[in-house]
């Protein structure tokens, strides 16, 4: 909470204007944190922000320790961006959609419809 | 409370068709177009059945629609990224394809689909039967889409 920094492994091709996503660890499940990455370090895994957290955010490798083989319960961080990406223009807050059909058309034809996303990101899609 | 079953394309015409030409030719050539014209702000555009659209530019002026029976695909230079943005209010993708990228060969630069509309927009309808909402990317061909691998 309030806090600008996280740390993940290093190593990864993390760069500054990336956002994550750093997932609830707490009671509420709505406690997500949308980030923009303002550095990464590639050496440490550190990250700092462009903005502060909001919520708090679980971070222990090993939380039980010894007990129950160390559970590892830490908050999850995604990656969001990738560079072929589907856009909704932010319009009344009305999402783009994405939609994969069959259908038969009136002179009988028959189409299905097919679909392969790989790292394709959808942004204020609903 | 009113109800409608669909706004526009009720009943779309018929597709004639044709087996997808073997060469690309690209959007920015008037040549590539039916009409004999890039297509400009407004349009209802479509990649006719059997030719293949290569969009070779930047971006889209805002279309009002953009229907794929052929193909279309994103010209790639891994040399020298180049991003690419298709502006329009809904996508349809009939009895054809839309192409970013290979599972080999992900795209290199940034390329976007931005869809455009709000809650009172014309709704898309594939036949009388099927309806596809509006400020979609809407499928009943084929959508392949391959970005790069992050980790």
């Amino acid at each position: 909470m309030g806090d600008k920094v996280a740390r993940v492994y290093g190593g990864l091709d993390w760069v500054a204007g990336d956002q994550v996503a750093l997932l609830a660890t707490a009671t509420q499940w709505t406690h997500t944190d949308y980030m923009t990455i303002e550095s990464y370090d590639n050496a440490t895994g550190d990250i700092t922000f462009t903005e502060s957290l909001k919520y708090y955010h679980y971070g222990e490798s090993s939380s039980t320790a010894a007990d129950f083989s160390g559970v590892d319960m830490r908050g999850e961080v995604v990656l969001l961006t990738r560079n072929v990406r589907i856009v909704g223009n932010d319009t009344d807050s009305w999402g783009a959609q994405i939609v994969t059909s069959d259908t038969v058309e009136l002179n009988g034809v028959q189409r299905m419809g097919q679909l392969i996303f790989d790292n394709v990101e959808c942004y204020n899609c609903s | 409370m009113e109800g409608f079953r669909c706004v526009v394309n009720c009943e779309l015409p018929e597709v004639e068709e044709m087996e997808i030409s073997d060469a690309a030719v690209p959007w920015s050539s008037p040549d590539s177009w039916p009409s004999g014209a890039v297509p400009v702000e407004g349009d209802e555009v479509e990649v006719p059945s059997g030719s293949w659209i290569e969009f070779d530019i930047e971006e889209t002026p805002l279309l009002k629609s953009l229907t794929i029976n052929g193909r279309l695909t994103f010209k790639n230079d891994s040399e020298t990224p180049v991003n690419r943005t298709i502006h329009s209010y809904w996508v349809f993708v009939r009895a054809g394809e839309l192409i970013i990228g290979s599972e080999e060969n992900p795209y290199d630069g940034i390329a976007t689909i931005r869809l455009y509309g709000d809650p009172n927009g014309e709704a898309v309808a594939f036949s009388m039967f099927t309806e596809g909402g509006n400020k979609g990317l809407m499928n009943v061909g084929l959508v392949k889409m391959f970005g790069k691998d992050r980790d």
